[in-house]
Formats: C-alpha cells, sequence, structure tokens
C-alpha cells in the first residue's frame, strides 16, 4: 500500500481524505454483523436508516437539525485542537450557553424578538466562552491539565443546571404540579429561531454554516488564528518568535468553549425553544458536546470538513431511531453503532498519521527537524 | 555595532557555567567561539541572544545596558541567533513561516512577505521555494529561511550555533559565502559557536576559547589546530605510572560497523575490546564516539557490520537481551535515560533487578537498598527521590544499580560535572570491575581523563576514528591533532 502511495503521490491525497469514509463503512460492516446476530437482515436495516436520514424532506430536515450543534461544537473543537489545547468541555459549555440564553429570553418576555434572539445568542457565546476560558487561563498559567479540568467544569455546569431547573428557574406551572417535571417555561413564540422551509429545520443550520466559513476565514487568513495554529504545531518556536503563548492558549479555549456555548443557545430558541433536564448532561446536550470532538476529528480538524462530518453524525443519529423502530432492533444496537464508528474514525486517524509519516520519510534521506537521538529511536 | 560583555556570570546550582566573562564585538568581523561540551558556549549565547538573564552582569550594545526579557526583544535590539536545529513550524509553508512573529496586522499580509523574501532571498543567493512546506526543506535551506527571518527582523548581530551540522558540503559553501557577504559588505558582526576547529579556522578572523566557563584566550586565526586545542582543553600532564592490567580474551569486537543518522554517519569501524581493558573514546562532542557506544549497548541500529560479545554475534540484539548477556551501561544524562525523577533509591533497585515474580518483596528490597547505599557511599537513603540526589551521588546510584558479574560496561561521560573525590571514587570503581574481568569501553569530552584513565585509545572525528593509539605512548599533540580531524 505504501509504495503505491509513494508512487501516486495524487492517490494518497484523495484516499487521505475518503479515508473517514472507508472508516465508517467498516464500522458498518462490523455492525452488520451484530445485526445478523440480532436476527436482522443487515441490508433491510441500513436500508431503514438511509430512509430515515435522508428519505424525504422532513428526514432530510431532522438530520441537518441534529447536525447543528454537532457542527457548532465541532467548530470550537477545531479553533482548541489547532492551538494545541484537548477540549472535552463541550458539554459543559453547551450547558452554560443553553442557561444563559434562556435566562435571557425568560426574563424580557415581552422585548421584540429581533432584538432577544441576538441577544440571547451572543449571550450563549459569551457564556460558553467564560466557561472555555477558565480551563484556559488555569492551563496557561497554573499549567493544570485541560482534560480533567474541562471535563470537571462539566460536572459543574450540569449540577448547576439541575440545582437551576428544579428551584429558580422552573416552569411555574411545574412549580404548581405534583410531577415537578425541571423544566422552564417555555419561551415566547417571538424568540422561535425563523424556519427555513416549513419543516423542523431552523435558521440555526445556516448560522453553523456560516459560523464554520468565518471560522476557516479567522484560522487561514488573520494574524490571531494564524498564531492560534503556530501555537499549537510549535509553542516552543512560536514563544521565540515573539508571540505571547500563554495568551493565545487561553484564546483557543475561549473560543471553543464560545462556539459550544453559541450550540446551547441555538438548541434552545431554534428546537426546544425550553431548557429541560433529565438530571445528566445528555438529556438535553444529546452528547453534541462530546460528538462534535469526532466530528471535528472525522473533517480533519478543518471547519469546512465539519460541515459534511457533522450531517453524516446527524444522518447516524436521525436514521438509527428510523431503523429502530422498522427493525425492532435494540435502542443499545444503535449506541453501539455510533461508538464503532468513533473507534474506526479516531484509529484511521492514527493510521493517516503513521501512513503520512511514513511517507515523508522513505522518499527523502532524512527526516527534517530530528535530532540524533530521534533518529535513534 | 559595538557589542561589549561584561563580567558575564550564570550559575546552575554549584555549576558555574559562566564564570566572570568579558568580551567585546566589533562590527563587520567574524569571531569564531570554541570550547568543549559544558564550556559554557551555549549559556552564554543565550543569554547574549535574550534567552535566559544571566545572574550578574551586563550586556552594553554601542554604549548602552540591555536587558532582553525575551529572544524577540533581543532581535529587536538587532541580536538574532541562528539555533543548531531551526526553531519552525514544519507543517507550515515557507511563507507562513517567514510571517512567525513578525505579521502585526489583523489579515495576514502575505504581499509584503513574499517581496520582503524575494529581495533577501535573492540578495544571498538562497533558493527558496515559497510554497513548500518546511517539512520538504532540507536542513541547510531551513537555515536559508531563518537566516531570512532574522536579517529582515533587523538583526546586525548573529550568533550562528553549529550551523553546518547535518547541511551539506555545498550548502556549507553557500553559507559561508552568505556570512562572509554580511560580514564585509553589510558590516554585520558574526559569532560562529563551533567545535569543528577546520570551519573556525576557514572563516572566521578571530577565535574566542571558553574552557570551564571562563575566556581561557582569544587568538587571530589561521592558527594552529594544536594552538586551538591547547586551549580548549588546557595543558594535560602525562602520567608515566598506570595500573598493570591482564590482557584477556576479546569481549567486544566491532567488524565495518557503520552507523548512519540523519546528522552524521560513522563508518569503517573496527575495534577490540578485550577482558581487563580500559578503552577510552576521545573526539568533539558529537564526532560519532558516543553512536558507537550506543550500537554497542542495542540503543541505536547499525546497517553494516557485525558487533560481537565473546565470540557471540549480538548485532541488533535488544538493549534487554544486551543487558541479560552482561552488559552494564550508564549513559551520559543520569536523569534522563539513567534514573527516573520521582522514584526512590529503593525503587530503583527494584527496577534494575531481573524479577519473575509477581509481588515486589519491599522488606528485602529496602534492606539490599541500606546495603547498596553504604557500599557505594551515597548520601541519602532508600526513600530518597533520585532526582534530590547531587549529581555525584545519582552517578554512585548508577553504579550501585550495575548488575554483579558484567562482561563490558559502556560509559559515556563517567565523570562529568563531579569534583575529584567524586571521579576518584568511580574510577576506584571501574578499576576494581576491570581487574575482576570487565572490559570498559567510554567517551568522555575530559582529555586528561581519557589520556590518563584508558590503555588504548580511538579518537573520532566527523564520523571517521582514528588508528588506535596506545596511551602510554601517545602525546596530548597527537590526540590534538586526531581530534583536529587531521592524520
Amino acid at each position: 500500500m505504501q509504495s503505491l502511495f509513494n508512487k501516486y503521490p495524487k492517490l494518497w491525497r484523495i484516499f487521505d481524505i475518503l479515508l473517514p469514509f472507508f472508516a465508517t463503512l467498516a464500522a458498518l460492516a462490523v455492525g452488520a454483523v451484530m445485526l445478523i446476530f440480532l436476527g436482522a437482515n443487515p441490508f433491510e436495516a441500513y436500508g431503514a436508516l438511509l430512509e430515515g436520514a435522508f428519505g424525504n424532506i422532513n428526514a432530510l430536515a431532522d438530520t441537518l437539525v441534529k447536525a447543528t450543534p454537532l457542527l457548532l461544537v465541532a467548530l470550537g473543537i477545531c479553533i482548541a485542537f489547532r492551538g494545541g489545547v484537548l477540549n472535552i468541555g463541550g458539554e459543559g459549555q453547551l450547558v452554560v450557553g443553553a442557561l444563559a440564553s434562556t435566562l435571557i429570553g425568560l426574563s424580557f418576555a415581552d422585548a421584540p424578538g429581533t432584538l432577544i434572539i441576538p441577544l440571547a445568542l451572543l449571550s450563549g457565546f459569551l457564556a460558553g466562552a467564560i466557561w472555555g476560558a477558565i480551563p484556559g487561563l488555569l492551563k496557561a498559567y497554573f499549567n493544570v491539565n485541560e482534560i480533567l479540568s474541562t471535563i470537571m467544569m462539566n460536572a459543574i455546569a450540569v449540577q448547576g443546571m439541575n440545582y437551576l431547573l428544579r428551584e429558580p428557574m422552573i416552569d411555574p406551572v411545574q412549580l404548581e404540579s405534583a410531577s415537578r417535571i425541571p423544566q422552564t417555561a417555555r419561551l415566547a413564540v417571538a424568540f422561535d429561531l425563523p424556519r427555513l422551509i416549513p419543516t423542523r429545520l431552523h435558521l440555526g443550520f445556516g448560522l453553523a454554516i456560516l459560523a464554520a466559513i468565518l471560522v476557516y476565514i479567522f484560522l487561514w487568513r488573520t494574524v490571531i488564528g494564524y498564531r492560534i495554529r503556530a501555537v499549537g504545531l510549535n509553542a516552543f518556536a512560536s514563544r521565540y518568535a515573539g508571540i505571547k503563548v500563554s495568551r493565545y492558549i487561553v484564546l483557543s479555549m475561549l473560543l471553543s468553549g464560545a462556539f459550544a456555548g453559541l450550540a446551547g443557545a441555538i438548541q434552545v430558541y431554534g428546537l426546544h425553544h425550553r431548557m429541560f433536564t433529565d438530571g445528566s448532561a445528555t438529556g438535553f446536550t444529546g452528547s453534541a458536546g462530546f460528538n462534535g470532538i469526532v466530528v471535528a476529528l472525522f473533517g480533519h480538524l478543518h471547519p469546512l470538513g465539519s460541515i459534511p462530518a457533522s450531517i453524516l453524525f446527524g444522518a447516524l443519529i436521525v436514521g438509527a431511531n428510523k431503523l429502530q423502530r422498522v427493525m425492532q432492533v435494540p435502542t443499545a444496537f444503535i449506541t453501539a453503532l455510533n461508538g464503532l464508528v468513533v473507534i474506526f474514525v479516531v484509529s484511521s486517524e492514527y493510521w493517516r498519521r503513521r501512513w503520512a509519516r511514513r511517507r515523508e520519510t522513505e522518499p527523502v534521506e532524512k527526516p527534517p527537524g530530528a535530532t540524533e537521538a530521534e533518529v535513534a529511536t | 555595532m559595538h557589542i561589549e560583555l561584561r563580567d558575564i556570570r550564570k550559575h546552575f546550582g554549584p555549576v558555574k557555567a559562566n564564570d566572570g566573562i568579558n568580551l567585546v564585538f566589533e562590527g563587520g568581523r567574524i569571531y569564531g567561539l570554541l570550547g568543549e561540551n559544558g564550556a559554557g558556549k551555549s549559556t552564554l549565547m543565550k543569554i547574549l541572544s535574550g534567552f535566559q538573564p544571566p545572574d550578574s552582569g551586563e550586556i552594553v550594545i554601542d554604549g548602552q545596558p540591555q536587558r532582553f526579557s525575551s529572544p524577540a526583544e533581543a532581535l529587536g535590539k538587532g541580536i538574532g541567533m541562528l539555533y543548531q536545529d531551526p526553531l519552525d513550524i514544519p507543517a507550515f509553508n515557507v511563507k507562513d513561516n517567514y510571517l512567525l512573529g513578525r505579521d502585526r496586522r489583523v489579515i495576514l499580509n502575505y504581499k509584503t512577505a513574499r517581496a520582503e523574501l524575494d529581495e533577501i532571498t535573492s540578495r544571498f543567493s538562497f533558493e527558496i521555494d515559497q510554497q513548500a512546506t518546511i517539512e520538504n526543506l532540507s536542513l541547510g535551506e531551513r537555515q536559508q529561511l531563518e537566516l531570512t527571518r532574522l536579517l529582515v527582523g533587523g538583526a546586525q548581530f548573529l550568533i550562528l550555533d553549529e550551523p553546518t551540522t547535518g547541511i551539506s558540503a555545498d550548502q556549507k559553501d553557500k553559507l559561508f559565502n552568505s556570512i562572509r557577504k554580511l560580514a564585509w559588505e553589510e558590516g554585520k558582526t558574526i559569532i560562529l559557536v563551533s567545535h569543528k576547529l577546520d570551519e573556525v579556522q576557514e572563516l572566521c578572523g578571530e577565535a574566542m576559547i571558553l574552557r570551564k566557563g571562563k575566556m581561557v584566550g582569544r587568538t587571530p586565526v589561521p592558527c594552529s589546530n594544536e594552538q586551538l586545542v591547547e586551549k580548549m582543553f588546557g595543558q594535560i600532564p602525562l602520567r608515566g605510572e598506570r595500573p598493570v592490567y591482564e590482557v584477556g580474551e576479546p569481549v567486544l569486537e566491532l567488524q565495518n560497523v557503520r552507523i548512519p543518522t540523519y546528522r552524521l554517519t560513522v563508518e569503517n569501524i573496527n575495534l577490540t575490546v578485550r577482558a581487563g581493558e580500559i578503552f577510552g573514546l576521545a573526539g568533539l562532542e558529537g564526532s560519532g564516539q558516543q553512536l558507537v557506544l550506543k550500537a554497542c549497548a542495542g540503543l541505536v541500529k547499525n546497517d553494516q557490520g557485525r558487533i560481537s560479545l565473546a565470540g557471540q554475534d549480538i548485532t541488533h540484539w535488544s538493549y534487554q537481551r544486551l543487558r541479560t548477556a552482561g552488559i552494564g551501561y550508564i549513559a551520559a544524562g543520569r536523569l534522563e535515560e539513567g534514573l527516573v525523577a520521582g522514584l526512590t533509591i529503593t525503587e530503583h533497585l527494584v527496577l534494575s533487578q531481573p524479577s519473575h515474580k509477581f509481588f515486589i518483596d519491599w522488606a528485602s528490597a529496602q534492606k539490599q537498598s541500606e546495603a547498596r547505599i553504604t557500599q557505594f557511599q551515597v548520601v541519602g537513603r532508600p526513600e530518597s527521590l533520585a532526582d534530590e540526589l547531587s549529581g555525584g551521588n545519582q552517578q554512585r546510584l548508577l553504579f550501585g544499580l550495575l548488575w554483579e558479574s558484567l562482561k563490558l560496561i559502556l560509559l559515556e561521560h563517567p565523570t562529568r560535572g563531579l569534583d575529584v573525590r567524586s571521579s576518584d571514587w568511580i574510577w576506584e570503581q571501574l578499576y576494581a570491575r576491570r581487574n575482576s574481568g570487565t572490559a570498559i569501553l567510554f567517551m568522555s569530552s575530559d582529555l586528561d581523563e581519557i589520556i590518563d584513565r584508558s590503555d588504548r585509545i580511538a579518537v573520532f572525528s566527523g564520523g571517521k576514528m582514528s588508528r588506535i593509539l596506545d596511551a602510554k605512548t601517545t602525546s596530548v599533540e597527537e590526540v590534538g591533532r586526531l581530534i583536529g580531524g587531521q592524520e
């Protein structure tokens, strides 16, 4: 395989881009084996999945609705990972973004939508930014591992949400009733994000696509974005060149959190029109904060690559529901299938890097920048 | 540009890396800064380039005392340093790298970058493809790019740290021509940090020599290599008396060994070390002696030739297998390769022993550890962490961890950074080992140690091994010539 790539460099590029799709196919193949054991016909099952995701206009709209938060979180992940920090706190950032925007909507119920919608989205963006900046500051100035701190910040955000939705922010109707479902009142209809077509598809999807383009321009055309990438690739050389590395670490985390927070606000204003909790994070987020990481990796940590990646994962989620209904396979299968896709995609990334490295070292006589010791190992 | 260093001092713990250095540099000249590893060259240059501040002393530029808090600030004052490993970002292309730390606008200014790059590269006839990513450039081209960046950044004073390591002869000539042009036509000051004497002779007008943190001489070059070597290593009294040893069977044999690495290829190594013999490898740092040692330890691979231990072919054996076969190895990096920072002495002992049990017998390990501490005179307790020990005690601990019976001991800089007492103690241990029939192969940058302790000596220069010298009959002049690469 390796020699083939060396002979045809173009082939390598195509393979490189298509690798996540091959990985997905491989995951589906393993899933097919599981389906056979469950007594279902894999072809029928995957047919149902495809139909569920893309079969009609409503299905397609649902796919895109599911893709929206995934894409926004993935954009933040692109910024963080490009800046050399690992943001695992998408869930928490999404939750605080949703909470902040809900608070705005509940507080100014009589204000016009044209004012409140931008204000709410902005507040979600800012709340996420703050939630992301805290681990960023801890990392940059106290050398606290950001993986740990972002996970802890997730826990804090979820418990904060549980408290707020059970007591201060709870729907007054629920307060009266015996069930006391932890959710807020429905936001004013005037605040609903406009529908794009007469389906559930809302403006949020358009905003996410716009954001992807802006993040692309930011990372590759502006000085700040360029420095974030430089710091992520070689913090030492960047410091030498006079870049204040700590600041850019904080900035990447801050922006990363901001996009997750925006995703939260859009979920509230575009889809749910209220905030609710089942006690865990996933009840509201649908694990978008974690799945966004997979989407970003799937899209090669590129904002534009994240667009098709988010649609694919949105399709998997929506299609899976249909699959479950039609084929009567247990819900656990869908979770397993999602997990398989993640495992295959992440490990394909590993192989891609290995092949890429070998490709670079083979034709030239030496790996640039390697020291004697590195060559020795 | 006139730069003066006044009484620069820098200590790292008890080590005086720079011990009151005074230097003056005039514009338009090329200086060579010479000195063995640990002489304080890098420390001095890092101070001058703003990487680290001195403990005391000052840098005076054109009469103005300066303090730099970062390399970027030093470059702002006109001092730029070209590092041995270029400080660039391999995944970026040339233009992006060029902009690193330079562009302060909002949108990246590729147009100006292209123009500036074109101007400088044509002035010095550099050939850099602006679209290429760094990964596809040779080391020489990456240097040219760095140099361009420094020049555009306003460098009037350029420090080049071992710039010719790993670049082709053709690129070296090109680099030297650009350096001459910079100094002679544009009036810039150049410092060439090197331990390649020939290059200093070829390029520089004056050589400055550091030894053990002090300036020990300035001399106009070209001059004789022996003169430079003598200043670098100091006067070495030859000692006639040395313990007699019984020549045993060959223990380690290298036949036509070739070790290719990215920077240096060592070729045609043929040597035999016999039981009870101490064999010293001399040469300037990075001349290939360390690669040979590491190849014998199984830590780097030779692609040609044969290595055998007591008649058995051990070529390409793993380090673990060689250990079991009776090879002990003590690396130069005590805390990097030798010991584990954060583990106690007892834990190191357990780690070093071959064990086939599932549970660790801590009680007996503790007892053994106490015994070793007494036997090897380590100042520490069984529960002391390795990184809390002083350098000398770390080295004692490393000796304490060597297995009982060994066929061969390999050592890198066995006494580097140690005081006289510790050094003598180390060598007593090694003599005791050799008396019980162990062969010893070591490298050292201390010429005194090489000549004083070895039975036979091989000198490395640029990856080539000299003829083998008998320590009894050789002279410092002879070793000096071989170090300088002359036969």
